[in-house]
């Protein structure tokens, strides 16, 4: 017996890896999914979103890139299902380079085929992005015009309607942010809330990497925050089932059907923990006997 | 050995690729590997399954070749599980070449373009790629000739004659840093913490209510945050009550960190089944249910 | 002064930043620094690309061991960097490029005597010193009163007035008198009323342009605005760049197509060929394509006769989801509703020049409208009835609907609109089954081949013809502004590299890491002391609590013990435990910020000197 725990603890770690591709290859392939109840932090999302009026200008701030997408894709097509049913005036921008596709594909995606009435540079418009990390953040809030000389598509941003009246990120109701690191939720929070509490708020979708670091901040300089894919898929039900009439399309889904594979992964992790430590209890009493 | 691996390899790296080949001939949807287009307003777009439908779809054979090769990249770097190996190489190449690239055409074209050439010369910028923007210069854009010198002198890097120049551009950029930086650590993350730990320790639900929960978290929260700062100070040494205290706090990091580990597996998850999702979905169009 | 520069730029920098957050009076200083910043943030791309290539290039030449990855990052860099950067494949931005105007250069020096406009005004001299808007900059002169040099005399304006330079320059000033100037200018120097809205001058893109194909009689007037050798270059520019034809064969057409009466000069259909007389304009192309009918309200037998077309090929789910939508497309009253809204009279907005009149006057409570004195326009009972029945039959078009309610009683510009905007936004019939195969297939729906093709015929018929027209509209237009299109526009090269080797490259290398975590479960994380199982036991309680089975294992709990369900364990630990520990890191990192700040500022910290020389 001793035999066979010290071969399974020296285990070699690519039959782990090959456990974890299965855990989360074969619910993806079966199409296993679970039901989602939301929880506090998504409803105080979804409310902090409820609260305003249609019209309201909302800044989305999508700093993520492929790498998160994962995670903070099913969020990001949520948070512009939900500020287009609201009928919220959409003002996107990214502190990461590759930021401008991501906020291209949820127009593509969201956008185009379900608020087709929406007009580009009245309903919504692509800022784009601007290197200089906080530095950017803290430009726009005093003063847009600084930074923002044109649109993604390089209109000069005065031609552009809804952008004529708004001088700066203080002039929103609230600022949307899709964050996959630095820079990110710490930094919209250190230079656009902080120093404005009474005028800025925000709420954020973050991944699972960020999100216990950014406990500290709620609820007073964070309204609320959307964490992991957890987070996304009770968000996205949230949505769904509020604005959305029967079965919702593929890619409103798509939060809840990565739980899936999700939970099962989970199972596997608490399996491998349980299994690593009783190997190394087993070990520990054969080496007293 | 060697020799038995290497052929095994070789074998099951062919049996794949013949499965997606044959996955593609027979696919009775006809749409694995291969991407569809349809062209609207000039721009060929990806269509779908009523465009196919309606025969205004046809296969791109540059977007096919694409899909391809991402399939392959992504098989690449996941072989890099097994161990490291020469697919794995080109790919990690590929990717250093791609991606920097990638920063740099977006540097120029989002900042160096309309943000310092676009303020110096406007009218040339103007008649050329932005006509957009206003050819009359704006009152003191001369001031963008400093980070124009700074830049070139930032650049000098790259000659090593001239190497030493550029510590005054870094001069700028991390004086700059640190007065943002410690102006809203100051503000964010020490001053506001500690209002945000300032909560009422005897707490009363809606109804006016003495709230015996509320109160405990409450305690809990500021007590656990004052044990932890004493375990972080060094000052004084760890012996007596002040010991008891600092170990409290040690646990209360240790939950800390739990809660941050089990929060980073669950991201980590999440990347992982949209990689899977797209070999399985986009690529081969298995459909197993 | 290689030590002493440096440490001079960091603490001046620094310390400019720390005073703006302090003193508002010096907020622009910051964000001067912080833009210059963001400007040298976007340089160190270029000096990351540069180094890059360096090291690569020299590891390539040294045939150093893996000199071959060297070379492929090289290459693909190069690749990548060369297409993004000359926008290889990126048509023109189609919002920038003036599409359906001729333009022939015409500087602002160049434009005629007979082209400037001036009004004598009496306005506060100190509105000179402002900085005019930029739109207008080349165009307007203000001069002083002759006998006054306290007042501006003349206002003197270049070129005709477009409706942005007007609204530009009512936002310089909010004083009345200079908004009433300005409105009297711009009538000044408007086009003639004859060439409105036909010809323009674009101070900007030094151009005099002209929309849409140019008549005879049109060059005639504005050759007869000046004599000058450079305004009849340009108009003689204008006229060979607007009568240009140009031809298409077209593999469909519409049945029934004709071209519009209004457009008969510029737009000639001669068997399969579509001819098109200089540039095609927007509003023509609109107006082409817009020849299918729209959907419009069903009787209760269409839908029936619609689904029993459908064969017995429906479920009997689909065949009420089909009723469903057919019967809730819109109807009459909705029109009805729409039409009388337009109809009621609106307030009318006061022009700046009555405002100040009325402010001569003496008024104290400006208002910037006045009610109009024209009574609502409502339908009567025949224009309704004939509505209604209009929108059920299938042979009346609602274009033209607008002349059959005007025989019937009162009928108003405005509401005429409203009705042409209405029709506009119903879906064409192409679209609306679109729609509706879509929502038939939605989920596991199945449609056979021939319901399909039946639906989608009128779907497939609308996108040929709209591409036919499109392709037309751009082979008649001629780019402007080549350069003009983003960097990152579907299709090109440099969205390809980014599409399928950037993304999921850099995706599938942090996928990576999910799989080096279980292995660091398995073998790393081991019990051994109270730490380590405190840590142990939360890892295990938020996973498990983010699954259902831990939702389900412990739903059972009675409610007085609900604080043990996992769920909410997960958020106790999460919102207080972690919020408590990771507030302490928090405050312990900002000290830590705050003091390596203050000795980079003062000069304590020098490692970012390098090694000295």
């Amino acid at each position: 017996m001793w035999n066979i725990v010290d071969r399974l603890a020296r285990l070699d770690r690519r039959w782990i890896f090959l456990l974890m591709l299965a855990a989360v290859a074969i619910p993806i392939l079966f199409e296993l999914q679970f039901d989602e109840t939301p929880t506090q932090q998504a409803r105080a999302v979804f409310d902090e979103i409820e609260r305003l009026n249609p019209g309201d200008p909302v800044l989305l701030a999508f700093d993520y890139d492929p790498a998160s997408e994962g995670e903070l894709s099913p969020m990001a097509s949520s948070f512009v299902l939900h500020c287009a049913s609201r009928k919220l005036k959409m003002y996107f921008l990214s502190l990461f380079p590759v930021g401008p596709q991501m906020i291209e594909e949820n127009i593509q995606k969201v956008i185009l085929p379900d608020f087709p009435e929406l007009v580009y540079g009245e309903d919504y418009v692509n800022l784009g992005y601007k290197p200089g990390y906080e530095g950017v953040v803290k430009v726009i809030m005093t003063d847009l015009r600084q930074l923002y000389t044109t649109d993604s598509r390089g209109t000069n941003i005065d031609q552009i309607p809804m952008c004529q009246g708004i001088d700066n990120v203080q002039d929103m109701k609230l600022i949307v942010n899709v964050s996959a690191g630095y820079p990110g939720v710490k930094e919209w929070v250190q230079y656009a809330v902080t120093p404005f509490p009474d005028k800025v708020k925000m709420v954020a979708g973050v991944t699972g990497v960020q999100a216990p670091f950014i406990y500290p901040y709620i609820p007073r300089q964070l309204r609320g925050m959307l964490g992991a894919i957890k987070g996304a898929a009770e968000y996205e039900t949230l949505v769904t089932s509020t604005y959305i009439e029967g079965t919702p399309r593929e890619i409103y889904q798509e939060g809840v059907r990565r739980m899936g594979p999700q939970s099962v992964a989970h199972l596997l992790m608490i399996g491998l923990i349980l299994a690593g430590n009783s190997l190394f209890l087993l070990q520990k009493w054969q080496r007293k006997l | 050995m060697q020799g038995i691996e290497r052929y095994i390899w070789t074998l099951l790296i062919l049996f794949l690729l013949g499965g997606a080949i044959l996955q593609t001939v027979w696919d009775p949807q006809q749409s694995a590997g291969r991407v569809y287009v349809k062209q609207v307003e000039g721009v060929w777009v990806p269509a779908d399954e009523i465009d196919r439908a309606a025969g205004i779809a046809e296969v791109s054979l540059l977007r096919s070749t694409g899909l391809w090769i991402s399939a392959l990249f992504t098989l690449c770097i996941f072989s890099f599980m097994y161990r490291d190996n020469p697919f794995y190489k080109i790919a990690e190449a590929t990717v250093v070449g791609v991606s920097a690239a990638y920063y740099m055409v977006v540097g120029f074209w989002t900042t160096m373009i309309p943000n310092l050439f676009g303020k110096l010369f406007p009218g040339l910028i103007q008649g050329w790629a932005m006509p957009g923007l206003s050819p009359e210069p704006e009152p003191g854009s001369w001031t963008y000739v400093v980070p124009l010198v700074l830049g070139i002198m930032l650049l000098m890097r790259l000659v090593p004659k001239v190497s030493w120049i550029s510590v005054w551009p870094l001069a700028f950029i991390i004086g700059t840093t640190a007065g943002l930086r410690m102006v809203a650590f100051l503000e964010a993350d020490f001053l506001s913490q500690i209002e945000n730990t300032i909560v009422p320790i005897v707490a009363w639900n809606s109804s006016g209510l003495f709230d015996p929960w509320k109160s405990f978290e409450n305690l809990l929260l500021v007590v656990s945050v004052l044990a932890c700062l004493v375990y972080f100070f060094f000052s004084i040494e760890h012996k007596g009550a002040v010991g008891g205290i600092s170990r409290f706090g040690i646990w209360i990091l240790m939950i800390t960190f739990g809660a941050m580990f089990g929060m980073t597996v669950m991201g980590r998850i999440a990347l992982l089944a949209i990689r899977l999702e797209f070999l399985f979905r986009e690529w081969l169009n298995l459909n197993l249910v | 002064m290689k030590r002493t520069v440096p440490l001079l730029i960091a603490a001046i920098c620094g310390f400019v930043l720390i005073i703006t957050a302090f003193i508002p009076a010096t907020v622009t200083w910051g964000e001067t620094a912080t833009v210059w910043f963001d400007v040298l943030a976007a340089i160190a791309f270029i000096l990351g690309g540069g180094n890059l290539l360096k090291v690569h290039l020299r590891k390539v030449s040294d045939r150093a061991a893996g000199w071959a990855y060297s070379l492929i990052t090289v290459v693909t860099f190069l690749l990548t960097l060369g297409v993004g950067l000359l926008k290889w494949g990126v048509p023109p931005g189609s919002d920038q490029e003036f599409f359906g105007y001729s333009f022939a250069s015409l500087s602002v020096a160049d434009l005629p005597e007979e082209l400037t406009f001036r009004l004598p005004v009496d306005l506060p001299g100190d509105l000179a010193a402002g900085t005019l808007p930029a739109s207008v900059r080349r165009q307007l002169r203000m001069t002083f009163a002759e006998n006054d040099s306290q007042r501006l005399g003349t206002l003197e304006f270049h070129g005709w007035m477009t409706s942005s330079q007007k609204s530009d320059l009512l936002g310089f000033h909010d004083l009345l008198d200079w908004k009433c100037a300005v409105e009297q200018l711009a009538e000044r120097s408007a086009p003639p009323a004859s060439l409105a809205g036909k010809v323009s001058y674009f101070a900007e893109h030094e151009a005099l342009a002209i929309s849409g194909t140019l008549p005879e009689a049109t060059e005639q007037e504005l050759r007869a605005i000046s004599a000058t050798q450079p305004w009849t270059a340009a108009v003689t520019e204008l006229a060979r760049l607007a009568r240009a034809p140009t031809s298409r064969t077209l593999q469909y057409i519409p049945s029934g197509l004709q071209v519009p009466s209004s457009r008969e000069d510029s737009l000639k259909l001669q068997g399969q060929t579509l001819t098109v007389i200089g540039p095609m304009t927007p509003e023509m192309r609109a107006e082409l394509t817009d020849v299918f009918p729209r959907v419009r309200p069903l009787a209760e037998q269409e839908i029936e006769r619609f689904v029993a077309d459908m064969g017995d090929t429906l479920s009997e789910d689909q065949q009420n989801l089909l009723r469903g939508m057919l019967g809730s497309l819109w109807n009459a009253e909705q029109l009805i509703t729409v039409l009388n809204d337009a109809g009621k009279s609106q307030p009318v907005k006061k022009t700046y020049c009555e405002l100040r009149a009325e402010q001569l006057a003496g008024v104290d409570d400006l208002s910037p409208t006045r009610d109009s004195s024209e009574p609502d326009t409502q339908l009567n009972a025949a224009q309704v009835e004939a509505l209604t029945a209009a929108v059920m039959n299938p042979e009346v078009n609602l274009r033209t609907l607008g002349s059959v309610l005007s025989e019937l009683g009162p009928w108003i510009p405005a509401q005429e609109s409203a009705l042409q905007k209405f029709r506009q936004r119903l879906p064409t019939i192409g679209q609306r089954n679109r729609t509706l195969v879509a929502a038939l297939t939605l989920g596991d729906g199945q449609l056979p081949r021939a319901t399909l093709d039946l639906l989608l015929a009128p779907y497939r018929e609308e996108h040929l013809w709209n591409n036919e027209v499109f392709a037309l509209y751009e082979a008649a237009h001629r780019v402007k502004y080549a350069w003009s299109g983003g960097y990152l526009q579907d299709g090109s090269p440099f969205w390809w590299s980014y599409e399928y080797a950037f993304k999921p490259l850099t995706a599938t290398m942090f996928a990576l890491l999910a799989f080096y975590v279980a292995s660091a479960a398995f073998r790393a994380f081991r019990a051994k002391n109270l730490e380590a199982f405190l840590l142990l036991a939360t890892a295990f309680i938020i996973l498990l609590g983010r699954t259902p089975t831990g939702v389900w294992l412990t739903s059972g709990l009675p409610d007085s013990l609900s604080i043990l369900r996992i769920e909410n364990m997960t958020a106790f630990i999460l919102s207080v435990i972690n919020t408590a520990g990771n507030r302490a890191i928090m405050i312990g990192i900002a000290l830590g910020i705050v003091s390596t700040s203050l000795k980079i500022l003062l000069g304590g910290d020098r490692s970012y000197l390098g090694s000295g020389d």
